[in-house]
Parts: C-alpha cells; structure tokens; sequence
C-alpha cells in the first residue's frame, strides 16, 4: 500500500505555479528522496502533505485517505522536521520534545516515556535538560527531529535538514533518518544535495520548476542518461598500450587513447575494472592513476535540463 | 414523460398526506366518538379521488369537489374534510396554464367566494400547506427533467462520438492497406521495368554472341561487350531505384526543422541556430511533430518577449529520453507565468508522456523532455 500518493498537485500564487502538476507515490518501507535546485517546489510540496499549504489543485492520500478529507488522520501520521527550526529556545530540549508529544494527543506516563525515546534517539538525552538557545545548529536540527518523531509516525518528513549544519551533525542526521528508516518509519527526504541523495534514498524523484522530471532508483536515473561510464587510465611513461589489448573484454564498447591517457568507454553495469587492469598491466605497462567517471545525478540533472543542482 | 408521472405520484402523496392529516384534525375535533366514521370517510373521499385521477384530469376531479364545497350552501350536511383536497386539484389545474408561482397562489384563491362560512380558515391552511409543498415538487421535477435531457444529450453524443471513432479507425486502416498495396506496386513496377529491359536486353545480346561465336568471332565480342554494358547499366539504375526508395525518416524530421530555423532567422534577422547529439533516428515520427511544434511555438514567444539576439535549438537523444531545447539569450523572466502557449506545449509533450520545463533565469529557454524506450541490453522498467 502507498504511504503518500499525490496527485496532479498543483499551487498558484497569483500567476506563478510554484508547483505544476506534480504526481508522485511513496511506498511502504522506503527512503523517498525529492531532489531538485533551491526554488524547484520542494518546500512548497511538503507544506501541502503536512497540510500547512492548501493546494490550488490536485489530491494528496495519506494511506489511502484523502488529506483534505481525513486532515486529522494524516497529522497523526505524518512527523514532519521543517526547513526552518520550528523549536522554542527558551524552553529545555525535553520540554520541546514533550510539548510536541502533547500536541499529538500523547499524554502521562507514555508522552514521558516517548519523549525521554526520542531525545535518546537523536543522541541529546544527557543535554535533555539544557535551553535550546544553547545548543549548536546542528543540536537544534537533531531536536528538531525528536519533536517530530515522539508520536512515533508512520512518514517522517525531513526538508533539508543538513542545509548550514556542520559535518559532523550531518552525518548523525543521516544515520539517525537511517536507524528511523530501520524501525520501520517511512521517509520523505528533500535536499539539493546529490551526495546525500544518492547514498540516502531508496527511489529519487527529480524536481524542477514545479515538477518531476524523473523517478526511479539510482540506477534507473542514471540509465535514463546513459548506460556508460567512462575509465580514464593514466600511464607512466610514455608507453603504449598496443590496440586491441583489451579486446575482449566484456562490457568494453571503445577504447581511445590520448597521450599517455587510455580513455575506456564502458557499460556502467558491468564490472570489469580487475580484467582492464590486468590488460594494461600485462602489456607491460605501469598504471600511475584509474579515474571512473560514473553518470551520477549531478550529471542526469544537467542532462535533463542544462542546469546545475546547486546555484553556484 | 417519466418526470410528469414523478409529478403525478408526487400530487397523489400529498393528497394522502392531506387526507391523512384531516382525518387526525378531524378525529381530535369531533372527540372519541367521531373518530372512525371520520377516518372512513376520509378514506372514501380518497379513494374517490384516485380513481377521479385515472379516469380523467383534475377537471373531474374539480368538479367532484366544487360539488361538495357547494353542497352545504344547498342544504346538504357535507363533511369539512372535503374542502382539504381541493387546493391541490386547483393547483394542479391552474399550473398547466401558469407558471409563474403567483398566478398558481392566485388560483387558488378563485374557489373561495364559493365555500361555505366556517370553511374558510381549514381552507386557507389548506392552500397554503399545499401550495408549498406543490411548488417544491414541482421544483424537483423540473430538475429531474433536465438531469434526464441532459443525460440524454450525453448518451447521443457518446453514442456519436463512439460512432465516429469507429469509422476512423476502419478508414485509418483501410488507407493504410490501400497505401502499402500502392507502393508495393510502384516497387514492383519500377524494379520491373529496370531488371525487366535490362536483362531482357543483355539476354538478346548474348544469344546472338552465342550464336556466332563459332562463325564471326569478331561479331560474337562485339555484342558480349554491349550485352555487359546494359546489365552494368541496369544495375546501376537498379542501385539507385533502391537508393531513391529507401526511407529516411530522421532525416525528414531534423530538416524540417533545420528549415523552421533557417526561415526564422531569415525573416526575423535574429541569429537561430540548430544543433543535435545522439542517434536521431530513435526519434519517432509523432516525437518530431512535437518537437518541430513546441520550437514553433517558442520561436514565436522568443519574438514577441525575449529581445533576443540568438536563438538556439538543441536536440539530444539519450539513451531514454530525448530533450529538445529552445534557448535564447534576451531578457529572460523572473517570475514565469502560464499562458496558452505555454500550456499548449505542455499537453502536446504530455500525449507523449513528456513534460515541458520553463526557466527564465538566463535568457528563456524551454526545454521539452521525450521518453524513449530504452533499446539493446534488455531494459529496465522503472
């Protein structure tokens, strides 16, 4: 069953579609990831599936119910972790925790106890009782994500939340939508960050302007581009490695050679980077550098639409 | 028909309601005693009425009442429950000759110089109890009649359209086998009448090389030497009938749009220039009318609002999708707004399973996304 379903949903202001008929669906168990540059819709989309947003068009379903019909289901099911830090920093981090926890209906020993489980699981249970005015940004985007998960939801909703965050509370961040993910919570991940994207989510949807673009796997993105990758092997010396040495080899479509440089055009599914080796080394000569240069989706976004994710 | 009779039964509840109604009223009036003789002849008067209603119009029934109504002015002990029913029948009358609710409200007030004293108040609630729920019924079965024309309407054209499709379909087919059949013709006609005179010829020339190959060897190589010319010549025709025949369908689709550039920069003095990457010819017929329409379209666009000074077209084929770009380099847009043309790209891409994206922060550039099937290494499905 679908998590989340959306339907042809759109937002106008005034003129502008901010998002254009955008259709996509979350399935049970996974990491959903929603990437595209600043300003593509993604912001704008999980304000509507937390129902923060009306929609000028279109149909969000929550587990199969129509938010806009069932609007107090879908807020129990949904934790949503904002963009923008949606804590108070003159209460401590457990009174956060538990004012959320009460905002969802928990009350007494259970809200106690799911508000201590959440603050353990984001890591700030020894800081439990300190004002979140002190805490570092990347403290307050772990509290963030413990107000979002006391009441224990069935999708969590993270909208970038390692943007401006040091690595190191980034990295926790990502494990931490990892372990959730792990218990059984299903995750909606926004970001303009391929990188995270790609070693985070289990399908990717790619936005821009108001719609998706493309949806699929990593892999499945990367092959609407191009099933090739490229091997750049650089040589020491000026020695060359005779044609038609790697022959042969399956999944090798052209080889080129430029200076001291064999430039390999490879199918990006086969691995045969050990057999490239062994020719090269077998003619005898000596490799000073490997370099593979996969389609990531960096290059799938660029592919699609001329532009790069991030807006440097 | 079926809204008339909906009206009818309608009329027919709110005479047993009524009738029901004054057989309480009349029951609690008269005390214990009254209260079965007043029931029956409620019912009677009823029963009368219903059948009144199937024999004839409300005339009859009218009649009947007016008589009731009269009969105490005459003499005749009648009971009151029979001033009950007649605003209905009144109603029922005056409304096929008025429509407007007034004039039925009006109507009603035409039998009452004609009632008796005493009758006037259970009249007047009466009338008036019934003139609202008449008018509410009749409301309801003016909408059900229009839901049912409408529906009608619906039926017919869905019947038409299906109809029409129908035709198409077998004329799309028939066109299509009468075509195949006349290009198999031509083919065959045209290779024909190249291997046909060419080998006939060179056939003749080599019977008579044989012929007098013993007796004038001189005349024998002469008519070899012709006999190789003309099957040399027919083949080459041959080659270049096969040529001529030979389809080129991505070369139809990138130079018709090589020409929709060409004929914009010569008319519009505004730089346009095409290029394209990847195997063009996976690009379908119905891709390229798509493509060459939303070019079009943006070129037009590009005219009317960029101030642009070039124009670039780009069309990629990768290896699931094809992307066709038109780029300019004028002012660009910084909050982009939907109009008719845009919209009209979008719906002519989505036909195709593509989509159209905007973006005005260098110059203005639209970008239309194709899907393809993947070919070779047995595609993935996503």
């Amino acid at each position: 069953m679908h998590v989340l379903e959306i339907r042809r949903l759109t937002k106008k202001f005034g003129d502008v579609h901010a998002v254009d008929g955008l259709s996509l669906s979350v399935r049970e168990g996974e990491i959903f990831g929603l990437l595209g540059p600043n300003g593509a819709g993604k912001s704008t989309t999980i304000l509507m599936i937390a129902s923060l947003l009306s929609s000028t068009e279109g149909e969000i379903r929550v587990f199969g119910r129509n938010i806009a019909e069932h609007p107090k289901f879908a807020r129990q099911q949904i934790g949503l972790v904002p963009q923008d830090l949606a804590i108070y920093e003159e209460m401590t981090a457990y009174e956060n925790v538990a004012f959320f926890a009460g905002l969802y209906g928990l009350r007494g020993r259970e809200l106690r106890s799911r508000a201590e489980e959440a603050l353990a699981f984001v890591g700030l249970e020894d800081k439990r009782n300190r004002y979140a005015k002190t805490f570092s940004g990347g403290m307050k985007r772990r509290l963030n994500i413990a107000c979002a998960i006391a009441h224990r939801p069935k999708l969590i909703i993270l909208d970038e939340p390692t943007v401006g965050i040091d690595p190191h509370s980034r990295q926790s961040i990502l494990s931490a939508v990892r372990r959730l993910n792990e218990a059984g919570s299903t995750v909606l991940y926004t970001s303009h960050y391929m990188e995270e994207a790609e070693s985070l989510c289990t399908r990717i949807a790619v936005m821009d302007h108001g719609k998706v673009i493309a949806e699929g796997t990593l892999p499945q993105l990367t092959s609407v581009v191009t099933d090739r990758r490229e091997i750049a092997v650089t040589l020491r010396g000026t020695y060359r490695v005779e044609e038609g040495a790697l022959d042969g080899i399956p999944g090798v479509r052209s080889v080129a050679s430029d200076d001291n440089r064999l430039l390999i055009e490879a199918d990006a599914e086969v691995n045969n980077l050990n057999a490239i080796i062994r020719a090269v080394t077998a003619s005898g000569a000596e490799i000073a550098d490997i370099e593979t240069r996969s389609p990531n989706l960096e290059t799938v976004f660029l592919a699609l639409t001329g532009r790069s994710l991030r807006d440097d | 028909m079926t809204a008339e009779r909906h009206a009818a039964e309608r009329r027919n509840i709110a005479l047993t309601l009524v009738a029901l109604a004054a057989a309480v009223a009349f029951a609690a009036d008269a005390g214990g005693a009254g209260i079965l003789p007043a029931c029956i002849l409620i019912a009677l008067l009823h029963i009368c009425l219903r059948l009144a209603a199937g024999l004839a119009d409300g005339w009859m029934r009218l009649a009947l009442l007016l008589l009731a109504a009269a009969a105490p002015g005459a003499g005749v002990a009648v009971h009151p429950a029979f001033v009950l029913p007649l605003p209905i029948a009144v109603y029922e009358l005056s409304s096929r000759v008025f429509r407007a609710g007034w004039a039925n409200l009006a109507a009603l007030a035409v039998p009452v110089p004609a009632l008796p004293d005493g009758w006037l108040l259970s009249y007047g609630i009466a009338a008036a109890a019934s003139f609202a729920c008449l008018c509410a019924f009749d409301a309801d079965a003016r909408r059900i009649r229009m839901l049912q024309d409408e529906r009608e309407q619906l039926r017919r054209k869905l019947h038409e359209t299906s109809t029409k499709l129908g035709e198409l379909e077998g004329y799309v087919r028939q066109s299509e086998y009468v075509l195949k059949l006349e290009e198999r013709s031509r083919i065959s006609q045209q290779l024909h009448d190249e291997i046909g005179q060419s080998l006939t010829g060179a056939l003749m020339q080599m019977e008579a090389a044989r012929r007098l190959l013993v007796s004038d060897g001189a005349k024998a190589e002469l008519l070899l030497r012709q006999a190789i010319r003309i099957a040399r010549e027919g083949i080459d025709r041959i080659r270049l009938t096969l040529k001529q025949l030979k389809p080129l369908p991505e070369q139809l689709g990138i130079h018709r749009l090589k020409r929709l550039a060409a004929e914009f920069e010569a008319q519009h003095s505004i730089r346009t220039s095409l290029t394209h990457e990847g195997e063009l010819d996976r690009i379908l017929p119905i891709h390229w009318k798509i493509i060459h329409d939303n070019a079009a379209e943006a070129l037009t666009n590009a005219l009317k609002y960029a101030g642009a000074s070039r124009i670039d077209i780009q069309v990629q084929v990768m290896r699931a999708m094809i992307r066709a770009v038109v780029a300019d380099d004028g002012q660009g847009a910084a909050r982009i707004v939907k109009g008719l043309g845009l919209a009209g790209m979008e719906e002519r891409a989505a036909a195709a399973g593509g989509t159209v994206i905007v973006d005005g922060s260098r110059g203005f550039t639209v970008t239309t996304l194709l899907p393809l099937e993947p070919h070779g290494s047995g595609g993935r499905k996503s």
